[in-house]
Protein backbone atom coordinates (compact mmCIF):
# COMPACT_ATOMS: atom_id res chain seq x y z
CA UNK A 1 0.00 0.00 0.00
CA UNK A 2 3.17 2.20 -0.16
CA UNK A 3 2.16 3.85 -3.32
CA UNK A 4 -1.58 5.52 -1.35
CA UNK A 5 1.08 6.58 0.68
CA UNK A 6 3.18 8.27 -1.61
CA UNK A 7 2.47 11.98 -1.37
CA UNK A 8 4.83 13.00 -4.38
CA UNK A 9 3.30 14.34 -7.34
CA UNK A 10 3.76 16.22 -10.77
CA UNK A 11 2.08 19.01 -10.35
CA UNK A 12 0.76 20.78 -14.01
CA UNK A 13 2.51 23.63 -14.72
CA UNK A 14 1.77 26.70 -13.89
CA UNK A 15 1.52 28.47 -17.42
CA UNK A 16 -1.27 25.87 -18.04
CA UNK A 17 -3.90 28.73 -17.04
CA UNK A 18 -2.79 31.48 -19.09
CA UNK A 19 -2.84 28.73 -22.00
CA UNK A 20 -6.62 27.61 -20.73
CA UNK A 21 -7.25 31.93 -20.71
CA UNK A 22 -5.41 32.17 -24.64
CA UNK A 23 -7.45 28.95 -25.97
CA UNK A 24 -10.81 30.48 -24.40
CA UNK A 25 -10.08 33.79 -26.33
CA UNK A 26 -9.72 31.82 -28.80
CA UNK A 27 -12.70 29.87 -29.09
CA UNK A 28 -14.68 33.30 -28.60
CA UNK A 29 -13.20 35.03 -31.46
CA UNK A 30 -13.78 32.11 -33.53
CA UNK A 31 -17.36 31.86 -32.80
CA UNK A 32 -18.34 35.33 -33.21
CA UNK A 33 -16.49 34.98 -36.86
CA UNK A 34 -18.56 32.08 -37.66
CA UNK A 35 -21.99 33.30 -36.38
CA UNK A 36 -21.33 36.75 -38.25
CA UNK A 37 -20.16 34.70 -41.39
CA UNK A 38 -23.08 32.97 -41.22
CA UNK A 39 -26.21 35.60 -39.91
CA UNK A 40 -24.38 37.97 -42.73
CA UNK A 41 -24.68 35.24 -45.59
CA UNK A 42 -28.49 34.26 -44.27
CA UNK A 43 -29.10 38.38 -44.23
CA UNK A 44 -27.80 38.54 -47.28
CA UNK A 45 -29.25 35.87 -49.45
CA UNK A 46 -32.87 36.43 -47.60
CA UNK A 47 -32.72 40.42 -48.78
CA UNK A 48 -31.68 39.22 -52.42
CA UNK A 49 -34.34 36.52 -52.48
CA UNK A 50 -36.92 39.01 -51.78
CA UNK A 51 -35.58 41.66 -53.90
CA UNK A 52 -35.12 39.18 -57.00
CA UNK A 53 -38.70 38.17 -56.25
CA UNK A 54 -40.25 41.66 -56.37
CA UNK A 55 -38.09 42.37 -59.66
CA UNK A 56 -39.00 38.84 -61.15
CA UNK A 57 -43.01 40.12 -60.37
CA UNK A 58 -42.21 43.98 -61.74
CA UNK A 59 -40.62 42.14 -64.86
CA UNK A 60 -43.80 39.84 -65.55
CA UNK A 61 -46.07 42.41 -65.05
CA UNK A 62 -44.60 45.14 -67.01
CA UNK A 63 -43.63 42.43 -69.92
CA UNK A 64 -45.61 43.12 -73.62
CA UNK A 65 -47.73 40.37 -73.28
CA UNK A 66 -48.71 40.47 -69.49
CA UNK A 67 -51.87 41.37 -67.61
CA UNK A 68 -51.59 44.96 -67.14
CA UNK A 69 -50.97 45.14 -70.86
CA UNK A 70 -53.88 43.47 -71.71
CA UNK A 71 -55.39 45.77 -69.19
CA UNK A 72 -54.25 48.95 -70.51
CA UNK A 73 -52.23 50.24 -67.68
CA UNK A 74 -48.72 49.51 -69.52
CA UNK A 75 -49.57 50.75 -73.04
CA UNK A 76 -46.88 50.07 -76.06
CA UNK A 77 -43.72 50.00 -75.94
CA UNK A 78 -43.00 49.72 -71.87
CA UNK A 79 -45.10 53.61 -70.97
CA UNK A 80 -47.30 53.15 -67.91
CA UNK A 81 -50.90 54.89 -68.81
CA UNK A 82 -51.38 57.17 -66.01
CA UNK A 83 -54.90 57.94 -66.31
CA UNK A 84 -55.42 54.07 -66.37
CA UNK A 85 -53.22 53.25 -63.47
CA UNK A 86 -55.60 56.29 -61.39
CA UNK A 87 -58.54 54.41 -61.99
CA UNK A 88 -57.18 51.07 -60.30
CA UNK A 89 -55.41 52.41 -57.89
CA UNK A 90 -58.92 52.20 -55.46
CA UNK A 91 -60.51 49.25 -57.47
CA UNK A 92 -59.85 46.62 -54.60
CA UNK A 93 -61.79 43.99 -57.14
CA UNK A 94 -60.04 45.17 -60.02
CA UNK A 95 -56.77 44.87 -58.14
CA UNK A 96 -57.28 41.07 -56.80
CA UNK A 97 -58.07 40.05 -60.73
CA UNK A 98 -55.08 41.31 -61.71
CA UNK A 99 -53.22 39.90 -59.25
CA UNK A 100 -54.48 36.67 -59.96
CA UNK A 101 -54.67 36.37 -63.34
CA UNK A 102 -51.26 37.73 -63.78
CA UNK A 103 -49.93 34.20 -63.02
CA UNK A 104 -48.28 35.28 -59.88
CA UNK A 105 -48.61 32.39 -57.08
CA UNK A 106 -47.80 32.65 -53.38
CA UNK A 107 -47.39 36.42 -53.16
CA UNK A 108 -49.24 39.26 -53.67
CA UNK A 109 -47.96 42.56 -54.60
CA UNK A 110 -49.13 46.52 -54.83
CA UNK A 111 -47.95 48.75 -57.40
CA UNK A 112 -46.73 52.37 -56.40
CA UNK A 113 -46.25 55.17 -59.35
CA UNK A 114 -44.44 58.27 -59.24
CA UNK A 115 -43.67 61.00 -62.23
CA UNK A 116 -42.86 63.79 -63.05
CA UNK A 117 -45.43 66.73 -62.18
CA UNK A 118 -47.85 64.60 -60.17
CA UNK A 119 -47.95 65.98 -56.23
CA UNK A 120 -48.21 62.97 -54.89
CA UNK A 121 -47.48 59.02 -55.47
CA UNK A 122 -49.92 57.08 -56.48
CA UNK A 123 -50.48 54.02 -54.57
CA UNK A 124 -52.97 51.01 -55.17
CA UNK A 125 -55.19 50.25 -52.22
CA UNK A 126 -54.50 46.68 -51.43
CA UNK A 127 -50.73 47.78 -49.72
CA UNK A 128 -50.63 46.52 -46.14
CA UNK A 129 -48.83 48.63 -44.01
CA UNK A 130 -48.07 46.26 -41.07
CA UNK A 131 -46.73 42.85 -43.35
CA UNK A 132 -43.04 42.42 -44.31
CA UNK A 133 -42.73 43.80 -47.73
CA UNK A 134 -40.07 43.76 -50.42
CA UNK A 135 -39.62 46.26 -53.45
CA UNK A 136 -38.30 46.37 -56.49
CA UNK A 137 -38.22 49.44 -58.86
CA UNK A 138 -37.49 50.91 -62.60
CA UNK A 139 -37.39 54.06 -64.19
CA UNK A 140 -40.35 54.30 -66.16
CA UNK A 141 -42.19 56.59 -69.18
CA UNK A 142 -45.71 57.52 -68.39
CA UNK A 143 -48.09 58.90 -70.64
CA UNK A 144 -50.13 61.45 -69.01
CA UNK A 145 -52.06 62.51 -72.43
CA UNK A 146 -51.10 62.75 -76.44
CA UNK A 147 -48.56 65.57 -76.19
CA UNK A 148 -47.43 64.23 -72.89
CA UNK A 149 -45.24 61.24 -71.91
CA UNK A 150 -42.51 62.14 -68.57
CA UNK A 151 -40.47 60.37 -66.51
CA UNK A 152 -41.19 58.42 -63.63
CA UNK A 153 -40.41 55.45 -61.46
CA UNK A 154 -42.69 52.60 -60.46
CA UNK A 155 -41.98 50.78 -57.89
CA UNK A 156 -43.62 46.89 -56.93
CA UNK A 157 -43.83 45.97 -53.57
CA UNK A 158 -44.24 41.98 -52.89
CA UNK A 159 -45.41 39.81 -49.14
CA UNK A 160 -46.12 36.51 -48.83
CA UNK A 161 -50.21 35.52 -48.33
CA UNK B 1 10.54 -2.53 -15.67
CA UNK B 2 12.76 -1.06 -16.92
CA UNK B 3 10.63 0.74 -19.64
CA UNK B 4 8.28 1.79 -16.43
CA UNK B 5 11.34 3.50 -15.25
CA UNK B 6 12.19 5.14 -18.50
CA UNK B 7 8.71 6.94 -18.47
CA UNK B 8 8.69 7.95 -15.16
CA UNK B 9 11.68 9.62 -14.91
CA UNK B 10 11.40 11.12 -18.63
CA UNK B 11 11.03 14.64 -17.82
CA UNK B 12 10.40 16.03 -21.55
CA UNK B 13 7.31 16.98 -22.51
CA UNK B 14 5.07 19.77 -24.39
CA UNK B 15 3.90 22.80 -22.59
CA UNK B 16 0.27 22.90 -22.88
CA UNK B 17 1.13 26.96 -24.26
CA UNK B 18 2.26 25.00 -27.18
CA UNK B 19 -0.96 23.62 -27.93
CA UNK B 20 -3.13 26.66 -27.51
CA UNK B 21 -0.74 28.66 -29.46
CA UNK B 22 -1.31 26.34 -31.80
CA UNK B 23 -4.75 26.39 -31.13
CA UNK B 24 -4.82 30.02 -31.82
CA UNK B 25 -2.95 29.59 -35.41
CA UNK B 26 -5.59 27.58 -36.26
CA UNK B 27 -8.24 30.27 -35.22
CA UNK B 28 -6.39 32.96 -36.97
CA UNK B 29 -5.95 30.54 -40.56
CA UNK B 30 -9.90 29.88 -39.92
CA UNK B 31 -10.61 33.68 -39.79
CA UNK B 32 -8.39 34.35 -43.04
CA UNK B 33 -10.56 31.91 -45.00
CA UNK B 34 -13.55 33.11 -44.22
CA UNK B 35 -12.28 36.85 -44.27
CA UNK B 36 -13.37 37.25 -47.86
CA UNK B 37 -16.82 36.38 -46.81
CA UNK B 38 -17.33 38.41 -44.32
CA UNK B 39 -15.68 41.52 -45.70
CA UNK B 40 -16.54 41.70 -49.51
CA UNK B 41 -20.25 42.06 -50.87
CA UNK B 42 -19.73 40.20 -53.96
CA UNK B 43 -23.29 38.59 -54.68
CA UNK B 44 -24.05 42.20 -53.83
CA UNK B 45 -21.42 43.95 -55.91
CA UNK B 46 -22.94 41.58 -58.86
CA UNK B 47 -26.45 42.65 -58.30
CA UNK B 48 -25.69 46.35 -58.24
CA UNK B 49 -23.73 45.96 -61.11
CA UNK B 50 -27.27 44.15 -62.49
CA UNK B 51 -29.37 46.95 -61.46
CA UNK B 52 -26.91 49.34 -63.04
CA UNK B 53 -27.22 47.65 -66.75
CA UNK B 54 -31.04 47.65 -66.13
CA UNK B 55 -30.93 51.67 -65.33
CA UNK B 56 -28.77 52.92 -67.80
CA UNK B 57 -31.42 50.75 -70.16
CA UNK B 58 -34.15 52.29 -68.53
CA UNK B 59 -33.40 55.93 -69.28
CA UNK B 60 -32.18 55.44 -72.60
CA UNK B 61 -35.84 54.05 -72.87
CA UNK B 62 -37.44 57.16 -71.24
CA UNK B 63 -35.27 59.25 -73.58
CA UNK B 64 -36.52 57.44 -76.66
CA UNK B 65 -40.22 57.72 -75.58
CA UNK B 66 -40.76 60.98 -73.17
CA UNK B 67 -41.84 64.14 -74.82
CA UNK B 68 -40.28 67.33 -74.12
CA UNK B 69 -43.39 70.30 -73.81
CA UNK B 70 -41.68 73.25 -75.43
CA UNK B 71 -38.36 73.12 -77.02
CA UNK B 72 -37.11 75.79 -79.07
CA UNK B 73 -33.96 77.12 -81.17
CA UNK B 74 -32.66 80.58 -83.24
CA UNK B 75 -32.07 79.57 -86.90
CA UNK B 76 -29.00 81.81 -88.26
CA UNK B 77 -28.12 82.84 -84.90
CA UNK B 78 -24.52 82.68 -86.43
CA UNK B 79 -25.20 84.92 -88.95
CA UNK B 80 -26.91 87.58 -86.00
CA UNK B 81 -24.04 87.88 -84.15
CA UNK B 82 -21.42 87.74 -87.14
CA UNK B 83 -23.91 91.38 -87.71
CA UNK B 84 -23.48 92.44 -83.97
CA UNK B 85 -26.93 91.68 -83.67
CA UNK B 86 -27.96 91.08 -80.45
CA UNK B 87 -31.18 89.32 -80.07
CA UNK B 88 -31.95 89.67 -76.82
CA UNK B 89 -32.10 93.28 -77.29
CA UNK B 90 -35.57 95.24 -76.14
CA UNK B 91 -37.73 95.88 -78.69
CA UNK B 92 -35.78 93.42 -81.47
CA UNK B 93 -36.52 90.15 -79.55
CA UNK B 94 -40.21 89.73 -80.52
CA UNK B 95 -39.35 89.99 -83.87
CA UNK B 96 -36.23 88.45 -84.13
CA UNK B 97 -38.38 85.24 -82.14
CA UNK B 98 -41.29 85.74 -84.80
CA UNK B 99 -39.21 85.52 -87.56
CA UNK B 100 -36.50 83.15 -86.87
CA UNK B 101 -37.11 81.19 -83.55
CA UNK B 102 -38.52 77.56 -84.31
CA UNK B 103 -40.78 75.86 -81.56
CA UNK B 104 -41.20 72.71 -81.10
CA UNK B 105 -43.74 71.25 -78.54
CA UNK B 106 -44.80 67.70 -77.63
CA UNK B 107 -41.74 66.29 -79.15
CA UNK B 108 -39.98 63.30 -78.09
CA UNK B 109 -36.04 63.84 -77.24
CA UNK B 110 -34.95 60.86 -79.70
CA UNK B 111 -36.87 62.69 -82.59
CA UNK B 112 -35.57 66.12 -81.71
CA UNK B 113 -32.30 64.29 -81.69
CA UNK B 114 -32.46 62.95 -84.36
CA UNK B 115 -33.82 66.02 -86.53
CA UNK B 116 -30.80 67.63 -85.14
CA UNK B 117 -28.08 65.27 -86.41
CA UNK B 118 -29.87 65.70 -89.83
CA UNK B 119 -29.35 69.28 -90.65
CA UNK B 120 -25.85 69.18 -90.02
CA UNK B 121 -24.55 68.07 -92.83
CA UNK B 122 -20.98 67.42 -91.25
CA UNK B 123 -18.34 66.15 -93.81
CA UNK B 124 -15.02 65.26 -93.15
CA UNK B 125 -15.51 66.98 -89.61
CA UNK B 126 -16.69 69.93 -91.06
CA UNK B 127 -20.14 71.30 -90.20
CA UNK B 128 -21.47 72.47 -93.39
CA UNK B 129 -25.17 73.81 -92.00
CA UNK B 130 -24.08 76.96 -89.68
CA UNK B 131 -27.42 77.54 -89.48
CA UNK B 132 -28.61 75.39 -87.49
CA UNK B 133 -26.21 75.69 -84.93
CA UNK B 134 -28.17 76.81 -82.07
CA UNK B 135 -30.45 73.59 -82.68
CA UNK B 136 -27.61 71.86 -81.61
CA UNK B 137 -26.55 73.94 -78.78
CA UNK B 138 -30.17 74.25 -76.92
CA UNK B 139 -30.97 70.16 -77.72
CA UNK B 140 -27.37 69.96 -75.54
CA UNK B 141 -29.03 71.68 -72.95
CA UNK B 142 -32.05 70.30 -72.58
CA UNK B 143 -30.46 66.64 -72.82
CA UNK B 144 -28.15 67.55 -69.97
CA UNK B 145 -31.50 68.78 -68.14
CA UNK B 146 -33.35 65.48 -68.61
CA UNK B 147 -30.43 62.77 -68.23
CA UNK B 148 -29.21 64.93 -64.93
CA UNK B 149 -32.67 65.16 -63.37
CA UNK B 150 -32.75 61.34 -63.73
CA UNK B 151 -29.43 60.06 -63.07
CA UNK B 152 -29.00 62.25 -60.08
CA UNK B 153 -25.41 62.86 -58.92
CA UNK B 154 -24.53 59.42 -58.41
CA UNK B 155 -24.12 59.13 -61.98
CA UNK B 156 -22.08 60.19 -64.48
CA UNK B 157 -23.17 60.27 -67.97
CA UNK B 158 -22.10 60.05 -71.67
CA UNK B 159 -25.28 60.04 -74.39
CA UNK B 160 -24.32 60.30 -78.13
CA UNK B 161 -26.68 59.95 -81.18
CA UNK B 162 -24.23 59.36 -84.13
CA UNK B 163 -26.12 59.65 -87.67
CA UNK B 164 -23.44 57.88 -90.58
CA UNK B 165 -25.00 56.97 -93.14
CA UNK B 166 -21.81 55.58 -94.97
CA UNK B 167 -19.72 53.23 -92.74
CA UNK B 168 -16.38 54.38 -92.52
CA UNK B 169 -17.06 57.89 -94.56
CA UNK B 170 -17.26 61.06 -91.95
CA UNK B 171 -20.61 62.36 -93.43
CA UNK B 172 -23.54 62.98 -91.45
CA UNK B 173 -24.03 64.05 -88.10
CA UNK B 174 -23.42 63.75 -84.29
CA UNK B 175 -24.62 64.97 -81.01
CA UNK B 176 -23.30 64.44 -77.56
CA UNK B 177 -23.52 65.58 -73.97
CA UNK B 178 -21.57 64.50 -70.69
CA UNK B 179 -17.97 63.85 -69.68
CA UNK B 180 -15.81 61.68 -71.36
CA UNK B 181 -16.26 58.35 -71.08
CA UNK B 182 -13.95 56.02 -68.32
CA UNK B 183 -11.88 53.10 -69.37
CA UNK B 184 -13.61 50.70 -66.61
CA UNK B 185 -16.74 50.28 -65.16
CA UNK B 186 -19.11 52.14 -67.72
CA UNK B 187 -22.96 50.41 -68.05
CA UNK B 188 -23.42 51.19 -71.82
CA UNK B 189 -27.05 50.86 -73.17
CA UNK B 190 -27.63 51.14 -77.41
CA UNK B 191 -30.50 51.85 -79.16
CA UNK B 192 -31.50 52.75 -82.88
CA UNK B 193 -33.48 55.66 -83.85
CA UNK B 194 -35.22 56.31 -87.08
CA UNK B 195 -34.41 59.75 -89.11
CA UNK B 196 -37.04 62.13 -89.70
CA UNK B 197 -38.51 61.77 -93.31
CA UNK B 198 -36.43 63.36 -95.57
CA UNK B 199 -34.88 63.05 -98.91
CA UNK B 200 -32.39 60.29 -97.40
CA UNK B 201 -35.01 58.57 -96.16
CA UNK B 202 -37.66 58.74 -98.65
CA UNK B 203 -35.86 60.33 -101.59
CA UNK B 204 -33.37 57.76 -102.22
CA UNK B 205 -36.07 54.93 -102.62
CA UNK B 206 -35.08 54.89 -106.10
CA UNK B 207 -31.99 53.51 -105.96
CA UNK B 208 -32.75 51.40 -103.73
CA UNK B 209 -34.78 49.25 -105.39
CA UNK B 210 -32.46 49.60 -108.61
CA UNK B 211 -29.86 48.22 -106.25
CA UNK B 212 -32.13 45.37 -105.36
CA UNK B 213 -32.66 44.55 -109.02
CA UNK B 214 -29.80 44.71 -110.27
CA UNK B 215 -28.36 42.36 -107.13
CA UNK B 216 -31.04 39.93 -107.75
CA UNK B 217 -30.87 39.56 -111.70
CA UNK B 218 -27.11 39.37 -111.92
CA UNK B 219 -25.50 36.69 -112.70
CA UNK B 220 -23.74 36.24 -109.40
CA UNK B 221 -26.78 33.68 -108.28
CA UNK B 222 -26.04 31.32 -111.10
CA UNK B 223 -22.05 31.26 -110.37
CA UNK B 224 -23.09 30.97 -106.19
CA UNK B 225 -25.18 27.87 -107.33
CA UNK B 226 -22.53 26.74 -109.65
CA UNK B 227 -19.92 26.71 -106.43
CA UNK B 228 -21.85 25.34 -104.04
CA UNK B 229 -22.37 22.42 -106.31
CA UNK B 230 -18.32 22.53 -106.81
CA UNK B 231 -19.22 23.18 -110.57
CA UNK B 232 -16.19 26.14 -110.03
CA UNK B 233 -13.57 26.13 -107.91
CA UNK B 234 -13.77 28.36 -104.61
CA UNK B 235 -11.36 30.64 -105.53
CA UNK B 236 -12.94 31.51 -109.16
CA UNK B 237 -16.16 32.08 -106.90
CA UNK B 238 -14.19 34.21 -104.71
CA UNK B 239 -12.91 36.35 -107.63
CA UNK B 240 -16.23 36.78 -109.35
CA UNK B 241 -17.50 37.68 -105.96
CA UNK B 242 -14.81 40.27 -105.14
CA UNK B 243 -15.20 42.13 -108.45
CA UNK B 244 -19.09 42.13 -107.74
CA UNK B 245 -19.03 43.50 -104.81
CA UNK B 246 -16.85 46.20 -105.51
CA UNK B 247 -18.83 46.92 -108.92
CA UNK B 248 -21.58 47.23 -106.54
CA UNK B 249 -20.40 49.45 -104.19
CA UNK B 250 -18.73 51.77 -107.29
CA UNK B 251 -22.22 52.00 -108.51
CA UNK B 252 -24.31 52.63 -105.30
CA UNK B 253 -22.01 55.52 -104.39
CA UNK B 254 -20.68 57.25 -107.23
CA UNK B 255 -21.17 55.68 -110.94
CA UNK B 256 -24.73 54.93 -111.04
CA UNK B 257 -26.49 52.39 -112.55
CA UNK B 258 -27.23 53.73 -115.76
CA UNK B 259 -24.59 56.41 -116.43
CA UNK B 260 -26.73 59.15 -115.37
CA UNK B 261 -26.36 61.05 -112.73
CA UNK B 262 -28.25 59.33 -109.95
CA UNK B 263 -25.35 57.73 -107.50
CA UNK B 264 -26.22 57.95 -104.00
CA UNK B 265 -22.91 60.39 -103.61
CA UNK B 266 -24.60 62.50 -106.29
CA UNK B 267 -28.45 62.66 -104.92
CA UNK B 268 -27.05 63.03 -101.40
CA UNK B 269 -24.64 66.35 -102.01
CA UNK B 270 -26.83 67.70 -104.29
CA UNK B 271 -29.70 67.52 -102.22
CA UNK B 272 -27.70 69.04 -98.93
CA UNK B 273 -26.52 71.71 -100.74
CA UNK B 274 -29.19 72.63 -102.61
CA UNK B 275 -31.12 72.87 -99.08
CA UNK B 276 -28.14 74.98 -97.92
CA UNK B 277 -28.66 77.38 -101.02
CA UNK B 278 -32.48 78.00 -100.90
CA UNK B 279 -32.48 78.24 -97.31
CA UNK B 280 -30.22 80.70 -96.93
CA UNK B 281 -31.54 82.37 -100.38
CA UNK B 282 -34.79 82.33 -99.54
CA UNK B 283 -36.14 81.91 -96.13
CA UNK B 284 -33.58 83.15 -93.79
CA UNK B 285 -32.89 85.40 -96.52
CA UNK B 286 -36.11 86.79 -96.48
CA UNK B 287 -36.09 86.73 -92.47
CA UNK B 288 -32.85 88.07 -91.86
CA UNK B 289 -33.79 90.66 -94.47
CA UNK B 290 -36.54 92.16 -92.72
CA UNK B 291 -34.65 92.13 -89.23
CA UNK B 292 -31.50 94.59 -91.01
CA UNK B 293 -34.09 96.47 -92.09
CA UNK B 294 -35.53 97.19 -88.67
CA UNK B 295 -31.73 97.77 -87.62
CA UNK B 296 -30.39 100.27 -89.08
CA UNK B 297 -26.73 99.36 -88.49
CA UNK B 298 -27.04 96.86 -90.77
CA UNK B 299 -27.31 98.92 -93.71
CA UNK B 300 -28.73 97.67 -97.06
CA UNK B 301 -26.29 95.39 -98.14
CA UNK B 302 -27.45 92.30 -96.02
CA UNK B 303 -27.89 89.79 -98.59
CA UNK B 304 -24.05 89.70 -99.89
CA UNK B 305 -22.99 89.77 -95.73
CA UNK B 306 -24.68 87.00 -94.88
CA UNK B 307 -23.57 85.35 -98.72
CA UNK B 308 -19.98 86.02 -97.17
CA UNK B 309 -20.70 84.35 -93.85
CA UNK B 310 -21.36 81.04 -95.93
CA UNK B 311 -18.79 81.58 -97.96
CA UNK B 312 -15.79 81.76 -95.37
CA UNK B 313 -17.43 79.24 -94.06
CA UNK B 314 -16.92 76.84 -97.13
CA UNK B 315 -13.36 78.44 -97.52
CA UNK B 316 -12.47 77.33 -93.85
CA UNK B 317 -13.79 73.66 -95.25
CA UNK B 318 -12.08 73.78 -99.21
CA UNK B 319 -8.96 76.84 -98.90
CA UNK B 320 -8.69 76.83 -102.86
CA UNK B 321 -11.81 78.50 -102.96
CA UNK B 322 -10.80 82.15 -103.71
CA UNK B 323 -13.22 85.42 -102.59
CA UNK B 324 -14.15 86.05 -106.25
CA UNK B 325 -15.80 82.74 -106.47
CA UNK B 326 -19.03 83.26 -106.57
CA UNK B 327 -21.62 81.55 -104.43
CA UNK B 328 -23.02 78.68 -107.03
CA UNK B 329 -19.34 78.32 -108.15
CA UNK B 330 -17.88 77.96 -104.51
CA UNK B 331 -20.58 75.25 -103.72
CA UNK B 332 -19.59 73.16 -106.86
CA UNK B 333 -16.11 73.44 -106.04
CA UNK B 334 -16.96 71.86 -102.61
CA UNK B 335 -19.32 69.03 -104.46
CA UNK B 336 -16.48 67.87 -106.60
CA UNK B 337 -14.03 67.87 -103.25
CA UNK B 338 -16.72 65.85 -101.50
CA UNK B 339 -17.46 63.55 -104.51
CA UNK B 340 -13.52 63.18 -105.01
CA UNK B 341 -12.59 62.01 -101.38
CA UNK B 342 -15.29 59.41 -101.78
CA UNK B 343 -13.74 57.94 -104.05
CA UNK B 344 -10.48 58.27 -102.12
CA UNK B 345 -12.42 56.64 -99.47
CA UNK B 346 -13.97 53.74 -101.62
CA UNK B 347 -10.33 52.51 -102.70
CA UNK B 348 -8.51 52.41 -99.20
CA UNK B 349 -11.44 51.56 -96.71
CA UNK B 350 -14.29 49.42 -98.37
CA UNK B 351 -11.43 46.91 -100.20
CA UNK B 352 -11.04 45.71 -96.94
CA UNK B 353 -14.47 45.19 -96.28
CA UNK B 354 -15.04 43.19 -99.35
CA UNK B 355 -12.43 40.90 -98.31
CA UNK B 356 -14.28 40.17 -95.21
CA UNK B 357 -17.58 39.58 -96.90
CA UNK B 358 -16.13 37.55 -99.75
CA UNK B 359 -14.11 35.01 -97.09
CA UNK B 360 -17.61 34.93 -95.20
CA UNK B 361 -19.54 33.78 -97.72
CA UNK B 362 -17.14 31.15 -99.30
CA UNK B 363 -16.16 30.06 -95.47
CA UNK B 364 -19.94 29.30 -94.99
CA UNK B 365 -21.53 28.25 -98.52
CA UNK B 366 -23.33 25.59 -97.32
CA UNK B 367 -25.45 27.82 -94.77
CA UNK B 368 -26.41 30.51 -97.20
CA UNK B 369 -29.57 29.81 -99.30
CA UNK B 370 -29.97 33.11 -101.40
CA UNK B 371 -26.92 35.07 -101.91
CA UNK B 372 -28.79 38.26 -103.31
CA UNK B 373 -30.32 38.67 -99.88
CA UNK B 374 -26.82 37.83 -97.50
CA UNK B 375 -25.18 40.93 -100.09
CA UNK B 376 -27.83 43.17 -99.82
CA UNK B 377 -27.98 42.72 -96.11
CA UNK B 378 -24.10 43.36 -96.30
CA UNK B 379 -24.61 46.35 -98.47
CA UNK B 380 -26.92 47.60 -95.72
CA UNK B 381 -25.21 47.25 -92.92
CA UNK B 382 -22.79 49.32 -94.73
CA UNK B 383 -25.00 52.07 -95.99
CA UNK B 384 -28.13 53.22 -94.45
CA UNK B 385 -30.11 56.52 -94.30
CA UNK B 386 -32.83 55.32 -92.04
CA UNK B 387 -31.45 55.40 -88.20
CA UNK B 388 -29.23 56.85 -85.83
CA UNK B 389 -27.11 55.33 -83.44
CA UNK B 390 -28.21 56.41 -79.51
CA UNK B 391 -25.62 55.13 -76.91
CA UNK B 392 -25.61 56.16 -73.53
CA UNK B 393 -23.05 55.61 -70.82
CA UNK B 394 -23.16 55.40 -67.19
CA UNK B 395 -20.53 55.53 -64.49
CA UNK B 396 -20.56 55.87 -61.26
CA UNK B 397 -18.95 58.85 -59.39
Amino acid sequence: MSFIKDERGISEEFTSLPALTVVMIGFAIFFVLIANVYSAYNERVESIDKHEASNFVLEKIMSADGYLAKEGIVREGGIIDASKFNETKGDEKRISEIIEKSGIKGIEFGLKLKYEGCKEQLEWCNIPSSKDTAAASKQVAVYINEAKTVPGVLTVLVWEV
Amino acid sequence: MKIWRKFVEDEQGISVMHDAVLFCLMVSVAGAILMPALVSDVAKESYMEKENEEKVEEVLHQLMVCKLDEFSHLNAEPVLKNLKINTNQGLLKPVIDNLLKREQLHRTYADLCTECVACQFKVLGHRLNILTQNFTEMMRVELKKFLERQLGRQYKYNFTVVWNPIVGFDFGGDLSVGSAIPKTNVYVAVAYATMPPSLFTTGIGFPLQTIKNYVYNDEIKNEFTDAKEGLISKDEFKDLLTSFLTDLINRVIWEGFDGKENSLVDIVIDYIFQGIKESIQEAFGEALSMVSAIISSVGDDFTSLSDELIRNNLQEFLPTITESDTFSKSIDEVKNYIKEEVRAFIKNTIEEKIQAMVENVVNSIDGITNIGTEILNWLFQQINFCRAKMTLAIWEV
